[in-house]
């Protein structure tokens, strides 16, 4: 969650940090606000898209049923290690909720950094709110997590009160009359199928399909279908192919200089002396 | 210019900019055709402000027929086209909608950026007025750029002529009111013709898809 | 006025009139298809009998499935304190619209991991979609209030509403245009018409019915009510932030009425402006909606640059 800049842990609070001097530059005007702009356009989709991918890499190791053999056998970690990810979970929150006293403490490493001399810290840390100057905007770390843990235990009690006669039974998940089987859920390819799809421009998905049949002939019945999904590197199709395509053409280009023939090269060397008297003596 | 008469002006150049910006976001023909109406009506707003403070009858006359041939006539004829032949959905552009939108977005920038400074210092008190036609003026110009079907090539070229009339009387250039007549003279001919050719065209090719009129010559 | 009266009104506001709201919109669309539709208090006695309802939960699923009902009923509370209502308030730590717009994304992510949750097949499509079109809405929704915080240059909600409310005319046009960007992300984040059909029943054209359909009981009553609660939400920041009429009514009570009269008003104009939308657009096809989604997000960027400009 962290990561996903979802509040009240401490990467939404750095991205809060993040868009308010991506804004104060979009306010300068011409075409370096508007890459300032853009840059804040860009940190926005990048901030939902990985939202979306830690719901992925989550739900689809840990919840529901499992999806391998391996993952049926998986067995719970030690204290020792399940401590140490504890601890940095922790800090997470810890750092979220407190965010305007560590970046207090950070605005005063940076003041020693040369390559930042230049220009000041522009924020104000009060308290434990993060400000900005002129007022632009202000959030309080500690208010949204104490508000959020209120509304929810508020929620919480005032159901308990209302529904305690209320029974709770487990059953199987609503199949549709169906066996529910493991290919039933959705796998990490299927939820991320739709957002390649989408931007299928950049990141060049390719589908490959094979089919064989009971009667090659007809080919009415298959026996047995296959669906092989890919993405294409992205780099490697944009930047090094084309690359490389640039510098195999030069070397062609080159070959043709040098092609052996010995009359040729005295030609090469007679020209050079030539064009270089005509220039120089003037 | 009276601030009231020059925010009255910046809403009128907010309706032509909207309605040009809508030609290029409407997938019916009926759609550009309203538009149009929209647009010239508003232009024909535009032109009865001189006209009413002056009480002059031939600056009326040049207001009255513009709106009776851009807002009655032309579309009249355009909706008949559309009905004979039942053109219903205009043709695809080249470029897709997000695209078309942003090169949109950077046309306006244009407007507003350095390269107009000079021509908005002269206008005086409307100078958001000018600088909004002047970005209407490059969306038009893109509509017949971008766009396959030759009725929104035809709408795009009529949305030039209303917006670059807009750009002038925000500018306050004195326009006689002969040159008013004259222009929507040529205009209602021109529609009429135009409308024609259509129809020959579509008879000819089965489609108003320019791309699809390879063969010009019979052979 | 405390402070703690004020944020009161305002939870009562929104989780009292939020199921009437929808009861309006559920109204008019049934009269424009030529229905009788719906009694306006149904939503209530649907919330009250799924209250009182026995649960069902299903052998897969975690403490993510039981707990997300509870922490996304509690974001909309949280939400609720940050309206505009009373524009006069000018306490600025609560009200930033990042934390609105992440706060939102919060309650969607566990929404989706509680369709993740169950196994099924409609669960995991459900949430796949929803988070595809949350991650391009996102974008389009913190853009259209950029608009306004450049112009008003302050990010507090309620220094907006109070900018917007006496801006000169020649932020017409930038305001109408961040105005249809944040109706379409409205219509997005709320699984409104071309974006989703709320009242479907076919699994296969379902987005956000698709990740609750596991839920039974009161935790299906919280789901629901918070869902109504974010359209209200949305609703009401529409109202605050682009129909700024009537806030400068005084401190008093009487003017505190006269306000919650106008603010009913601006919220009654936004429902039934849903409400004609859902009945004139048909659900677009799920590939057609990311050109919507970007279209938003570059109106928005149109209307910051002639926000620069002026």
């Amino acid at each position: 969650m962290a990561i996903s800049a979802l509040p009240p842990f401490n990467g939404f609070f750095s991205e809060w940090l993040c868009f308010q001097s991506l804004f104060s530059g979009a306010n300068l005007g011409g075409s370096l606000g508007l890459t300032f702009l853009l840059s804040a356009g860009f940190l926005a989709f990048t901030s939902a898209l990985a939202a979306a991918c830690f719901v992925k890499a989550f739900g689809v190791s840990f919840l529901a049923r499992t999806r391998s053999h391996e993952a049926e056998h998986a067995k719970e970690a030690g204290p020792a290690m399940l401590s140490g990810m504890g601890i940095l979970a922790l800090l997470t929150l810890v750092f979220g909720v407190f965010a305007g006293s560590i970046s207090g403490l950070l605005a005063k490493t940076s003041l020693g950094l040369s390559s930042l001399a230049g220009s000041e810290l522009e924020s104000v840390f009060n308290f434990n709110n993060l400000q900005t100057p002129q007022n632009f905007s202000a959030v309080s770390a500690p208010a949204v997590f104490s508000g959020l843990l209120l509304a929810i235990g508020v929620v919480a009690a005032v159901i308990y009160f209302i529904t305690r006669k209320n029974k709770v039974t487990a059953n199987r998940t609503w199949d549709c009359g169906h066996d529910i089987r493991q290919g039933m859920e959705i796998t990490a390819t299927g939820f991320a199928r739709s957002i390649i799809v989408i931007f299928r421009g950049l990141l060049k998905p390719t589908k490959q399909t094979s089919i064989e049949y009971h009667d090659d002939e007809m080919r009415y019945f298959p026996k047995r279908q296959s669906i092989d999904v890919g993405r294409d590197d992205v780099y490697q199709h944009f930047f090094y192919i084309p690359l490389k395509r640039v510098s195999y053409w030069l070397s062609e280009m080159a070959k043709k200089i040098q092609n052996g023939n010995v009359n040729l090269y005295i030609l090469y060397i007679f020209a050079t002396l030539i064009i270089l008297l005509l220039i120089t003596v003037r | 210019m009276t601030p009231i008469l020059s925010q009255f002006s910046y809403i009128i150049a907010i309706v032509v900019f909207l309605s040009a910006v809508g030609f290029h976001l409407s997938r019916k023909n009926i759609n550009l055709v309203f538009l149009y109406i929209l647009q010239s009506s508003a232009i024909a707003v535009l032109l009865f402000i001189p006209a009413i403070q002056e009480m002059d009858f031939l600056l009326l006359l040049a207001a009255v027929l513009t709106l009776a041939i851009k807002a009655v006539f032309a579309p009249y004829f355009f909706l008949r086209l559309i009905r004979r032949h039942e053109l219903t959905f205009t043709s695809n552009a080249y470029l897709s909608l997000p695209l078309t939108l942003i090169t949109l977005a950077l046309l306006a920038g244009l407007a507003y950026s350095h390269v107009f400074k000079s021509f908005v210092d002269l206008s005086g008190g409307n100078m958001h007025a000018v600088s909004l036609a002047i970005a209407a003026i490059f969306v038009s110009i893109f509509l017949s750029i971008n766009r396959r079907g030759a009725l929104s090539q035809i709408i795009g070229v009529l949305s030039l002529e209303n917006t670059i009339v807009a750009l002038t009387l925000f500018l306050g250039v004195v326009d006689s009111s002969g040159l008013d007549i004259g222009v929507s003279f040529d205009i209602g001919v021109w529609v009429v013709i135009a409308v024609l050719f259509l129809s020959m065209i579509y008879k000819q090719f089965g489609s108003l898809d320019v791309s699809t009129m390879k063969k010009l010559k019979e052979e | 006025m405390t402070l703690a009266f004020i944020w009161t009104i305002q939870i009562i506001l929104v989780l009292g009139l939020s199921p009437l709201l929808i009861g309006i919109i559920k109204k008019i669309k049934a009269r424009l298809q030529s229905r009788q539709g719906i009694n306006l208090l149904q939503p209530y006695r649907d919330l009250w009998k799924l209250l009182h309802k026995d649960e069902v939960i299903s052998t897969d699923a975690s403490w993510i499935f039981k707990f997300s009902p509870y922490l996304i009923f509690g974001l909309t509370i949280f939400l609720a304190i940050n309206l505009p209502v009373f524009a006069r308030l000018n306490f600025p730590y609560v009200g930033d619209f990042l934390l609105v717009a992440y706060v939102l994304a919060l309650g969607t992510f566990f929404l989706a991991l509680a369709g993740l949750d169950i196994g099924s097949a409609f669960g995991g499509f459900g949430s796949s979609r929803e988070m595809t079109l949350a991650s391009l809405a996102e974008g389009g929704l913190i853009f259209s209030f950029l608009v306004l915080a450049i112009a008003a240059k302050s990010t507090n909600i309620y220094a907006i509403a109070g900018f917007v409310s006496q801006a000169s005319v020649f932020y017409l046009l930038p305001i109408i245009l961040a105005a249809i960007s944040f109706v379409m992300c409205l219509l997005a984040e709320n699984s409104r018409y071309p974006f989703d059909n709320p009242s479907t029943h076919l699994e296969l054209t379902m987005v956000h019915e698709a990740m609750i359909l596991e839920y039974s009981g009161k935790r299906l009553a919280l789901i629901e009510w918070a869902a109504y609660n974010k359209l209200f939400i949305f609703a009401a920041l529409a109202a605050g932030l682009f129909l700024p009429f009537g806030l400068s009514f005084g401190a008093g009570i009487f003017g505190m009425l006269i306000y919650l009269a106008i603010f009913s008003l601006k919220i009654l104009f936004i429902g039934v402006l849903v409400a004609v939308l859902e009945s004139t657009l048909a659900k677009f096809r799920f590939f057609r909606l990311p050109d919507l989604l970007f279209t938003a997000f570059i109106l928005n960027i149109l209307a910051i640059v002639l926000i620069i400009s002026l």
